[in-house]
């Protein structure tokens, strides 16, 4: 299943990365495709494209703050998720954010 | 309820992750204007470099205000939100004063967002509207609510500076914990968001023993995995050194991993160190003006040196304390469960 996400966290340096990587991890190792856009102290990393968002099942909120121009997501399935919880369970949170597809 | 503060948490963090490096270039600056000056502002470039410290900590409760305006209402939330800011700093409200404003900016201008316009004229909402009576209403609930927040912060501010002897100890030894706690969670970034408003209001206490309770955690438990080797997975000892960087450049989620696979041991473990340290390093004086920057940063700070002392005093409590409860392993039990990220 392809999967979205996005990750960001107050100070932009530290959570932000830790919870795309393991996003990543976990996504890899349930067989989804997954790609993260960080939002962090650079700005928008790794930008979600427009055709990426059309075809994504689900996209992942995994923030502490606003997500910058959330407009791109309208009408798309969301789940949304504190920046900790991929952290500490990436795997729940894409089995959750899978769940609400179907 | 848990959602609305919730909502709350994300638009204040919102305005505080926008405002960071303001007070990171205020604090560093300001610190380095006061060094060339040998510890009070001279004439000359250390007089600049205050200066320049000064103008960027002003935008702090500006910009705090304008961002978590902008996280409620987007982008009109902005020009009401940074001078309601403004206004909290006039007043002397402070960066109590500014979480108001950007609470009350954003909600003005969505009620104003409401307003019905004839399609024709729809399009000075934005342009006109918005801003001429986002900014007025705002501005204006500040000057009259902004009183009792000023008074407030005034007493909270002459009350943090006059603490000393045990009242201090405990302001350090509370900080520490909540920084410890959750790990970069949302008790350690209320105790992180005091620190940095108190900064405003030139305490610079409380932010030596959040940095404290930052650094201790990862770097007290990659010592504890030294300590006793055998109490920990493979994958533990290997993640020692990536947690003494984290911690190092400040940043506690390094600790989560241990924390994880032993809550009830780790958890206590960073609390106390990072308490115990957070208390001695106001006690023995330590202050810090910078809220951002992991070691390279405590040159910076008043007192540096005490503060290593109570920093290798919390290091070592966390280490020899989480040495000491954690129990042997059976390596392949635990493997299965320690790292799941």
């Amino acid at each position: 299943m392809k999967i979205l996400a996005i990750t960001a966290c107050p100070s932009g340096v530290a959570h932000t990365y830790m919870a795309a990587n393991a996003l990543k991890k976990a996504a890899q190792e349930l067989g989804h495709e997954i790609k993260v856009e960080t939002q962090g102290a650079f700005g928008i990393e790794n930008e979600l494209k427009a055709n990426e968002i059309k075809e994504a099942a689900v996209i992942i909120f995994a923030v502490d703050t606003k997500v910058t121009k959330e407009e791109r997501f309208a009408g798309k399935i969301i789940h949304r998720v504190t920046v900790s919880e991929p952290i500490t369970n990436a795997k729940k949170v894409i089995s959750d954010a899978i769940s609400k597809v179907v | 309820m848990k959602e609305t503060f919730e909502k709350a948490r994300v638009h204040l963090m919102t305005g505080v992750s926008y405002m960071i490096p303001f007070v990171v270039a205020g604090g560093i600056l300001l610190t380095i204007g006061l060094l060339i000056g040998g510890g009070k502002v001279n004439p000359g470039l250390s007089q600049t470099l205050v200066n320049i410290g000064v103008y960027s900590f002003k935008m702090m409760v500006p910009i705090m205000a304008g961002y978590m305006a902008f996280s409620i209402a987007d982008r009109p939330g902005i020009a009401p939100g940074v001078v309601g800011g403004v206004v909290a700093n006039e007043i002397g409200a402070g960066f109590l004063g500014g979480i108001v404003a950007g609470f009350i900016a954003g909600w003005v201008v969505n009620q104003l967002k409401k307003i019905p316009m004839h399609p024709y004229v729809a399009a000075l909402k934005p342009i006109i509207i918005i801003p001429i009576f986002g900014v007025g209403i705002v501005a204006g609930l500040m000057l009259i609510i902004g009183q009792p927040i000023s008074a407030f912060s005034k007493e909270l501010e002459t009350w943090l500076k006059s603490m000393s002897g045990a009242n201090l100890a405990l302001l350090g030894f509370i900080i520490g914990a909540m920084m410890a706690v959750d790990m970069g969670g949302p008790i350690n970034k209320i105790a992180f968001a005091f620190s940095v408003g108190m900064l405003n209001q030139g305490v610079y206490a409380p932010m030596a023993a959040c940095w404290i309770g930052i650094m201790t955690p990862p770097i007290g438990l990659a010592l504890a995995t030294k300590l006793a080797p055998n109490k920990f997975t493979e994958e533990e000892k290997k993640s020692a050194i990536p947690a003494l960087i984290m911690g190092a450049i400040g940043i506690t989620e390094g600790a989560i991993p241990y924390a994880v696979a032993d809550p009830l041991r780790v958890i206590p473990s960073i609390i106390v160190g990072s308490a115990v340290g957070g208390a001695l390093a106001l006690i023995l004086g330590a202050q810090a003006p910078v809220p951002s920057g992991g070691v390279l940063v405590i040159p910076f700070f008043i007192k540096p040196f005490m503060f290593v002392i109570a920093f290798l005093v919390a290091i070592a409590v966390t280490g020899f304390m989480a040495a000491y409860l954690k129990k042997q392993i059976n390596e392949n039990v635990t493997a299965e469960k320690g790292l799941n990220y």
